[in-house]
């Protein structure tokens, strides 16, 4: 049985079909990507499966249970975690109270014993801020901990993005763009962590990207989208030969412009 | 006995309606709820009690020059309050409450200038009312009653037509494709502000002679922004429905029920609509995109 | 950053015995004063909660603490409950009322300048039943308690004591849930509550809690105000109060608790100066407040933070990152 099943998703916004009968089928221990031309429906898609906009019909199940339409903090903690494409760091906190946030749902302490420093509290604390600084081991910055997220260089920023979605792995992570705007070395460095991500952690990843090298390097299996649609799915090889993706990323550029 | 009230909440319900649209106008164009909307009529008002009370200017020129220099004074707000806010890309909430500060400032520096007490606006007509059909309605109640209506088909032919109008609607609907277009959109805010400013003291100087003016006459803004919310914040048709409603329904509720109970209608209002029905009566839905 | 080790340390340890030690010697006026100030940490600090931690704009505080102060009269003088039970009950009250509220307006998703626009019809309808209960409140002439409720004996001196007590527990209850997952919660819904979300925090949720709490906050400062001043009117509790609070917070700097000590003791001390050109007092407020938004909008705290971080900025691009 899959781990993530996507079935026969459609959406609309105002009388624009955003997605159409789309469906997906996820399973262990694989890095997927998602592509397709600019407007496709790619962010659409994962905005619904994480709880951002609603489905008009379809359905999305996370191992066997239907989490369609659920609120994005309950599917956290279902475990699908996600990535946004522009930069959605807490700006006014430091990198390792970031890393903290990330950590919220595994925190146990109630308000009241929070509130008035009970004993249970702070040990809660000083171990889960101890497991934050090991995640930022994990993505190489654990020795910028107390920089202000606002701070820092591009890059990290994504970086930072990344480690704070897998601080309490979840099943299967959905990343928007993880790479964009990064250069070679920066995307290697994310290359990297993404694998361990897949080996170590055990989480099932899928990528949203428009760098098709980056695509083709690091995904096992790969869908495409156009129009709302999935055009196409199958390994980098098969999908780089098919005719259809082909003509859907060259054929099609003028009418691309309609789209916005 | 009706139709008296009638008469006194269109009339009420008019200068409402006048200074909502300029309200809607500035949320409009930039997604901000200007709380000093009624600091503009109360500045208006007392404007013209200085140039025809005090200078002794006849009623229209002091009435022009009042509504032109809070008209200007609208700008020089906007340029030295709001524009840096907007330029740091401050929440929208934190603009309404620097209005609000505004609103509070420009309130107290008039109780310093004018104290405390209200001042009665010396007549500008004949105060004897005419009677057409039964009902009595004096001159200035006319005046109220006929500038705001043509000043709305003036605007609305505005926007509609011309160049300058179709600008700031393309301003309010997109901020950057317009100015990719190459409308100069600080200067459309700056105009946005002037004709609201001057709505606003349109409506203070026409009403003064009905009311007694007085320092905190800018809490006319609460009802303002009820008038807009009803009508609907995104809808410059639905702020002037909202004022003749709010009109309307104070003077007929107030003649039938109470008095103490107009004051509180509008903050139910704001309340009932923002929660069950946020667009109000005209305006448009708007969804998040995340 | 106050944080809660950060609390006992030696300086804090003098300035704290000075506030217990300094009012024996005071003249009445002045530790009303200095109660009042007490009073404002109380309320700004629940202020903090809503607007500076979790970014709401309420601006219902100012009619909430009036909500403290009515209701507390209420019990103490016509239910006749004992003066301590009275004022824990007053917070509690407001706290209930601010969670309605937040029920009424939960469909809303309870954010930005529709807030502001429904909590300040809220806040204006709460001071017009002020106005208007007059069984209940007195209406235009105010509530008045008489002594035998209030504290007996050195009445301002025991008022004062129990403020700062009271200022005391709370202040102390902020700083560790500011440093622990519930501050960071509310600090995440305000820097980007779309990852927040993403990041398993219920903010609807944390957004009731924060208001509910700044609400406690305002009920409890309050019902301190009634049992000092002993007479309440309507208008103390309108957009004039708001605006004093409000201008406290920003100036002080919001969103952090430095901030709020800062605008709770500097601007009604710096009012008092003023106390002999009355009536600039109002115009110093809000033109004070408008300044400080346009040119520092972060608050005197805020600099602080400023500075760090012109240095973070440096130190990171000499290490070529």
């Amino acid at each position: 049985m899959s781990l993530l099943e996507i079935l026969n998703v459609s959406r609309s916004f105002g009388g624009l079909l955003a997605l159409d009968g789309v469906s997906l089928s996820i399973d262990r221990g694989r890095l997927f990507a998602l592509i397709g031309p600019n407007g496709a429906g790619k962010t659409t898609l994962i905005n619904i499966i994480s709880g951002y906009y609603r489905l008009d019909s379809g359905m999305v199940k996370l191992d066997g249970r239907e989490i369609s339409n659920k609120k994005p903090y309950l599917i956290r903690k279902a475990g699908i975690a996600r990535t946004f494409q522009r930069s959605e760091l807490f700006s006014s906190m430091t990198v390792v109270e970031n890393m903290l946030v990330g950590l919220h749902n595994s925190i146990r302490t109630n308000v009241i014993s929070a509130g008035i420093g009970a004993k249970e509290a702070r040990e809660e604390e000083a171990e889960k801020r101890e497991k934050a600084l090991q995640v930022l081991d994990f993505i190489g910055m654990r020795e910028m901990s107390d920089v202000r997220a606002v701070d820092l260089p591009f890059g990290l920023k994504k970086v930072l993005e990344l480690g704070r979605a897998i601080a309490i792995p979840p099943k299967v992570l959905l990343l928007d763009e993880p790479v964009g705007g990064l250069n070679e070395t920066e995307t290697l460095h994310l290359d990297r962590i993404f694998r361990r991500i897949r080996d170590e952690l055990g989480v099932v990843v899928l990528v949203i990207e428009h760098n098709m090298n980056f695509v083709m390097r690091i995904s096992e299996h790969i869908f495409v989208l156009d129009y709302g649609k999935k055009i196409a799915e199958g390994s980098p090889q098969e999908v780089k030969l098919n005719p259809v993706v082909v003509e859907a990323y060259l054929g099609k550029q003028d009418a691309r412009t309609e789209r916005c | 006995m009706i139709y008296q009230q009638i008469i006194s909440g269109l009339i009420n319900g008019s200068a409402y309606a006048s200074v909502a649209v300029g309200l809607v106008m500035i949320y409009k164009a930039t997604e901000i709820v200007n709380f000093a909307q009624g600091e503009f009529f109360m500045l208006g008002a007392y404007f013209a009690y200085f140039f025809y009370s005090t200078l002794h200017l006849s009623y229209p020129v002091a009435l022009l020059v009042s509504v032109l220099l809070v008209g200007f004074s609208g700008v020089v707000l906007e340029r030295i309050s709001i524009r840096p806010l907007i330029n740091r890309k401050a929440h929208v909430a934190s603009i309404f409450m620097i209005t609000l500060a505004l609103s509070a400032s420009l309130k107290s520096a008039n109780r310093l200038i004018s104290g405390e007490f209200e001042k009665p606006f010396p007549p500008a007509f004949s105060p004897t009312p005419l009677n057409i059909h039964g009902l009595y309605v004096n001159r200035q109640q006319l005046l109220v009653l006929g500038s705001t209506f043509v000043l709305m088909i003036i605007l609305a032919m505005f926007f509609k037509w011309s160049k300058l109008g179709k600008a700031m609607r393309g301003t309010s609907t997109n901020r950057l494709l317009a100015s990719l277009l190459g409308i100069n959109v600080q200067g459309v805010f700056s105009l946005t502000w002037f004709i609201a400013a001057v709505l606003g003291a349109l409506s203070g100087v026409l009403l003064a002679p009905i009311i007694l003016i007085y320092p905190d006459m800018g809490g006319i803004v609460s009802k303002v922004i009820a008038a807009a919310i009803i009508g609907g914040l995104n809808s410059l048709p639905g702020a002037f429905l909202g004022g003749i409603i709010i009109g309307l329904s104070e003077n007929i509720g107030g003649a039938y029920i109470s008095t103490s109970l107009t004051d509180v209608t509008a903050f139910l209002a704001i309340i009932l609509f923002l929660v069950l029905r946020p667009s109000g009566l005209l305006g448009k839905q708007v969804t998040k995109r995340v | 950053m106050i944080t809660p080790r950060r609390v006992f340390d030696v300086r804090v340890g003098i300035v704290l015995l000075s506030l217990f030690i300094v009012p024996l010697f005071l003249r009445q006026y002045h530790l009303v004063v200095l109660n009042l100030i007490v009073i404002y940490v109380i309320v700004i600090m629940g202020y903090n909660f809503v607007l500076g931690y979790t970014g709401l704009l309420s601006l219902a505080h100012a009619a909430l603490y009036g909500l403290g102060a009515y209701s507390t009269s209420v019990f103490m003088a016509k239910l006749e409950i004992p003066l301590y039970l009275s004022f824990v009950m007053g917070g509690v009250f407001t706290a209930l009322v601010g969670l309605l509220i937040c029920f009424l307006l939960l469909k809303t998703e309870l954010s930005g300048l529709y807030l502001g626009m429904v909590t300040f019809a809220f806040a204006e309808g709460l001071v017009w039943i002020f106005l208007h209960w007059e069984q209940m409140t007195g209406g235009a002439f105010g509530f008045a308690i008489s002594s035998k409720y209030a504290f007996q004996g050195n009445a301002y001196l025991k008022s004062y004591y129990l403020s700062l007590c009271c200022a005391l527990l709370l202040f102390w209850f902020a700083v560790n849930l500011i440093n622990s997952k519930w501050g960071r919660a509310l600090k995440s819904i305000r820097d980007s509550e779309e990852a927040s979300m993403a990041m398993g925090v219920n903010a609807p949720a944390y957004k009731l809690l924060s208001f509910v709490l700044s609400a406690f906050y305002a009920g409890i400062g309050g019902g301190l105000y009634s049992i000092v001043m002993r007479q309440i009117y309507p208008g103390n509790f309108g957009m004039h109060e708001l605006l004093k609070q409000f201008s406290m917070l920003i100036i002080g700097g919001q969103g952090t608790i430095s901030g709020c000590l800062i605008g709770a003791f500097l601007l009604p001390l710096l009012s008092e100066v003023l106390r002999s050109v009355s009536i600039l007092q109002d115009l110093f407020y809000c033109f004070a407040l408008v300044l400080f938004m346009i040119f520092m909008p972060e608050g005197i705290s805020g600099l602080r933070f400023k500075m760090r971080r012109v240095w973070t900025r440096r130190m990171m691009r000499s290490e070529n990152i």
